[in-house]
């Protein structure tokens, strides 16, 4: 059973939801099926995490089986400190997506449901694959799912958003998929053994000439599905009109793939590439984080303000990882972590009043504090969490990814700096908008969270203050693994100088 | 002698079988004409069958014919459109036609031409076996005496075929005067030989190449087929759109594998181009299309272009990856013309426009689950078969140095991905606005459920086919 770990998250979603779509009829009970089926998934994770061995760099939990001899496709799967969060991640989102949408989602119910869990097993195949082929498959499964969960279940722009969704994140993957197939006959003609698996491709070192191209593919693909700054278009529109379990999967995982494509493509296989384009990431990411804060600031609906600021925290993300010195990529990755947590709970936490006033626009609200009190609670922690309180979990991340990139970047670390100041700015004046001054006369009947909204909630703010406490817990599964990873890229740049 | 009447087993299977078919078509009454249709399916499956002990690379009559593992598997693939096909007509065939059983033996008769051309490997054996192939399509796709647009689409398909077949034999001949034979072996010979810089040479292939680009749809030569496909029957349409083009590419890529050899370099550059405007024009003007039956043409006019990619890779990963192509687009395109020709609509729209699939997703949710599936596939969206089709023809191209090329189609693939997935927005975003009934009965039913299936399993285990695909060699 451990030894299969992976591949049993892999599917057992898949084979929930086919037979929720085979047997079962009511939404009610396709409903609690699928949210008990995503917590089995989450009881399947625990043993990995706890079995996970902390002082091994490489992969673990491996699983090769032989999938297209004729091409070298194997279904190889195996999971390090880099992407072991990132799992964790999915399912413990997948879960409170489902259960924070019972009352939400009110047309074609059961539907809903299968997209979520077909959507958690194309999440979890892509941070486990080794594969490049079985990669791609993943990556570009998810799309189906997610493009019916905003173009179905969406606001009232849902149709212009799902295909500016679809549209964008192929258009990026398409490049990966001439970058993957490039590398593939490179590989192969290099070494005479054609394989897609990722480990092996990483392992060789390729012309400058042809790392440039293969990076540029890659990082099209990337820096759309993170975003990063000028490709960030897309994600405002397809967080604003995807509903409440769209949102937090999006914000919490989707997003991630990018970053976690950075990591694991980007500086393994075209590290000298990588290393060159530096400086125009770094860039890039500090517009992200200043450009992204600075939108936030001025706009009038609460979701489009927590996607702008999505794009700011994505920009530390992208920050700490290519300052590449261990507290830089730790750190990153740890704000990967915190990201999913902070803004997934805000979508929810924006959901669950939504649900209440059917707008979201926060000039239509004003004082509700004293209505919902316990709301008014939980929304505060989040708010300072997202700014980046010490004790929660923010703070450590962004602290790491502060330190790290001081040192290879200092202007663009201090200018950073601001973004974190501005992030205050705005959510605090949201805060304040909101709950604060005189009650909108609207609200006095407004009901407080219910026992299920509370149980959303309670797991993400438990893990805010874990983090912000004793990051340990999280950061020790990617020391060595990122030890390695920078092991391989200072050979490079010792090569390079 | 008898090495050569091996190398036609299959074909004579096929007229005696076909033979047996216009007996059955006698004795079947005029309701029950769709078990003529029943035992065409059973007599291919079973030739299919019948012809694997008859080994494999079997050169006949001096070199004319062969029959060896590519032409088998062109075979499969006009089977599998032939089989897709007849299951989704049945029932359109006993609403619309007034002639029942013959529509079955003419689609019978036109496979037995494809095979001549996918096993020719002389070109006056290739030129009857498209002609055999092409009328029998020019039938068909008039089939429906009383509907205009049909009657249109068989004589405009006529009148186009037969100027692309006098063009295509009019550089037959220059070849024949310079080369003095029609053997494509001959030919390449000869060419080694004398060069080819004559000018008769150049104008005898170039105008052959035009005559097959007219039977792939290859922009500027596509003209006929949006015209065609729409106007014709929707189930024949799905027939022509995959076995004719297929039988084309097939005797395409033994004609310049084999007698244009030598003159790899100038028709790997005169495909390309073809390849880069037949994509691009196919895509675009599908984009604007309301019609799903005209976008689907224009849409089958792209795919043309992406197989072209094959081609001009020039490469054996090239021609495998087209057959494979082929088979994978069989099985999508007849399931989506399929679906298409059970849906009815009530109103005074017509059934094809797009507005009639609105809110599809709610009254027929699993025909509306076979389009996404098939239209997802199409788009070439992984894991469906799609996917692993275009995969082959772009790691061809890329294998052959040709990126700038793959570049182009994966550009062309995200185009198109906007017009496929506009239908499932159709199917499952709208409201339904109109009444739509879904009129075919089980055996339609069955084609669409078959392709489906194909089209996952393909997609999530296609190390089968691949495998299939390898082992083919041009002879």
């Amino acid at each position: 059973m451990i030894d299969n770990v992976l591949s049993v998250l892999i599917f057992f979603p898949l084979i929930a939801a086919l037979f929720i779509f085979i047997f079962l009829r009511s939404d009610k009970i396709s409903m609690w099926m699928a949210f008990f089926a995503s917590l089995v998934e989450m009881a399947i994770v625990m043993p990995l995490m706890l079995n996970f061995d902390k002082s091994v760099a490489g992969m673990q939990f491996v699983e090769k089986y032989q999938w297209i001899k004729s091409f070298g496709i194997d279904y190889y799967v195996g999971v390090d400190g880099i992407s072991i969060l990132m799992i964790f991640l999915a399912a413990l989102l997948s879960s409170i997506s489902i259960l924070a949408s019972f009352t939400y989602i009110k047309k074609s119910k059961r539907e809903f449901y299968l997209s979520l869990l077909v959507l958690e097993s194309a999440m979890i195949g892509v941070f486990v694959s080794l594969d490049f082929f079985l990669f791609y498959i993943f990556w570009e499964a998810m799309l189906i799912p997610m493009y019916l969960i905003i173009g179905v279940w969406g606001g009232a722009n849902r149709i212009y958003a799902a295909v500016k969704f679809i549209l964008f994140t192929l258009a990026g993957s398409l490049f990966m998929l001439l970058a993957i197939l490039a590398v593939y006959f490179k590989y192969g003609s290099m070494t005479g053994d054609y394989t897609f698996n990722i480990l092996k491709i990483s392992e060789m070192v390729y012309p400058t000439q042809f790392q440039i191209i293969i990076f540029l593919a890659f990082f099209l693909a990337f820096a759309i599905k993170v975003p990063m700054f000028p490709f960030h278009t897309w994600l405002p529109d397809a967080h604003v009109e995807a509903p409440t379990a769209g949102s937090i999967i999006l914000a919490g995982v989707l997003l991630k793939m990018g970053a976690y494509g950075f990591l694991r493509f980007c500086l393994t296989i075209t590290p000298e590439a990588a290393i060159k384009f530096v400086p125009l990431i770094a860039l890039l990411s500090v517009i992200a984080i200043v450009y992204g804060a600075m939108v936030a600031l001025v706009q009038e609906d609460m979701k489009k303000l927590v996607a702008y600021s999505s794009v700011s925290h994505m920009g530390f993300v992208t920050l700490g990882i290519y300052a590449l010195n261990q507290s830089g990529i730790e750190g990153g990755i740890l704000q990967m972590f915190n990201h999913g947590i902070i803004t997934g709970a805000l979508f929810l936490l924006v959901g669950i009043v939504y649900e209440r006033t059917h707008t979201r626009m926060i000039s239509d609200y004003g004082g509700i504090a004293v209505q919902v009190p316990l709301y008014a609670t939980v929304f505060m922690i989040f708010t300072l969490a997202s700014i980046g309180l010490p004790t929660m979990g923010a703070f450590i991340g962004e602290f790491l990814v502060l330190v790290g990139s001081f040192k290879s970047f200092p202007t663009y670390a201090i200018i950073a700096i601001s973004g974190i100041i501005l992030s205050a700015f705005y959510m605090l004046w949201l805060y304040q908008r909101v709950f604060f001054q005189t009650l909108n006369t609207k609200w006095e009947l407004l009901n407080d969270m219910s026992f299920r909204e509370c149980i959303c909630v309670l797991p993400l703010v438990m893990i805010v203050f874990w983090v912000g406490v004793y990051p340990e817990t999280f950061t020790s599964y990617m020391h060595e693994s990122v030890k390695l990873l920078l092991e391989q890229i200072q050979d490079v740049q010792i090569a390079m100088n | 002698m008898q090495q050569s009447l091996m190398s036609i087993v299959p074909e004579i299977l096929l007229v005696f079988f076909g033979l047996f078919l216009i007996v059955i078509n006698v004795i079947a009454s005029e309701d029950n004409k769709a078990s003529v249709g029943y035992f065409g399916v059973a007599f291919i499956v079973l030739i299919l069958l019948l012809v694997i002990p008859t080994g494999f690379t079997v050169f006949g009559f001096g070199k004319m014919i062969v029959w060896d593992r590519f032409a088998y598997m062109f075979f499969l693939i006009f089977s599998i459109a032939f089989v897709l096909s007849i299951l989704g007509s049945v029932n359109y065939v006993d609403r619309n036609f007034s002639n029942k059983g013959e529509y079955y033996l003419i689609m019978f008769f036109s496979v037995i031409g494809m095979t001549f051309m996918v096993s020719a490997i002389d070109l006056s054996i290739f030129y009857l076996g498209m002609e055999t192939m092409a009328i029998s399509m020019y039938i068909l796709s008039g089939y429906e005496k009383n509907n205009v647009k049909s009657n249109e689409a068989g004589i405009k398909y006529f009148i186009i075929g037969a100027f692309s077949s006098a063009i295509f034999l009019f550089g037959l001949s220059y070849v024949f005067g310079y080369t003095g034979t029609t053997k494509y072996y001959d030919i390449a010979r000869i060419i080694v030989e004398n060069g080819l810089d004559s000018f008769n040479i150049k104008v005898g292939l170039i105008l052959m190449l035009v005559g097959f680009s007219f039977k792939i749809t290859a922009f500027p030569f596509h003209m006929w087929a949006p015209d065609v496909y729409t106007g014709a029957p929707t189930p024949v349409t799905g027939f022509m759109t995959v076995a004719p083009k297929a039988a084309a590419f097939g005797g395409l890529i033994r004609f310049v594998w084999i007698a244009m050899e030598p003159a790899q370099f100038q028709w790997q550059l005169f495909f390309a181009i073809l390849a880069v405007l037949t994509m691009t024009y196919g895509n675009i003007v599908a984009l604007v299309q309301n019609n799903i039956k005209r976008m689907l043409a224009y849409s089958a006019i792209s795919h043309a272009g992406y197989m072209l990619i094959g081609l001009v890779a020039a490469n054996e990963l090239g021609y495998q990856a087209i057959a494979m192509y082929m088979v994978i687009y069989g099985f999508m395109n007849i399931g989506a013309f399929t679906i298409l020709s059970v849906i009815v609509s009530r109103g005074i729209l017509e059934s094809e426009r797009l507005e009639s699939f609105s809110g599809l997703a709610k009254k027929h949710p699993l025909i509306s689950l076979s389009m996404l599936i098939f239209m997802f596939s199409l788009a070439g969206i992984p894991p469906l078969a799609g996917f692993i089709g275009k995969f082959y023809i772009f790691a061809a191209a890329i294998k052959s140095g040709f990126v700038w090329l793959a570049i182009i189609g994966i550009v062309n693939s995200a185009v198109a991905c906007y017009y496929y997935i506009r239908i499932v927005i159709f199917m499952y975003f709208k409201e339904p606005e109109h009444e739509v009934e879904a009129e075919g009965g089980y055996v339609p039913m069955l084609g669409v459920f078959l392709s489906a299936v194909f089209v996952i399993v393909i997609g999530i285990f296609p190390e089968y086919l691949v495998s299939l695909a390898k082992s083919i060699i041009v002879h």
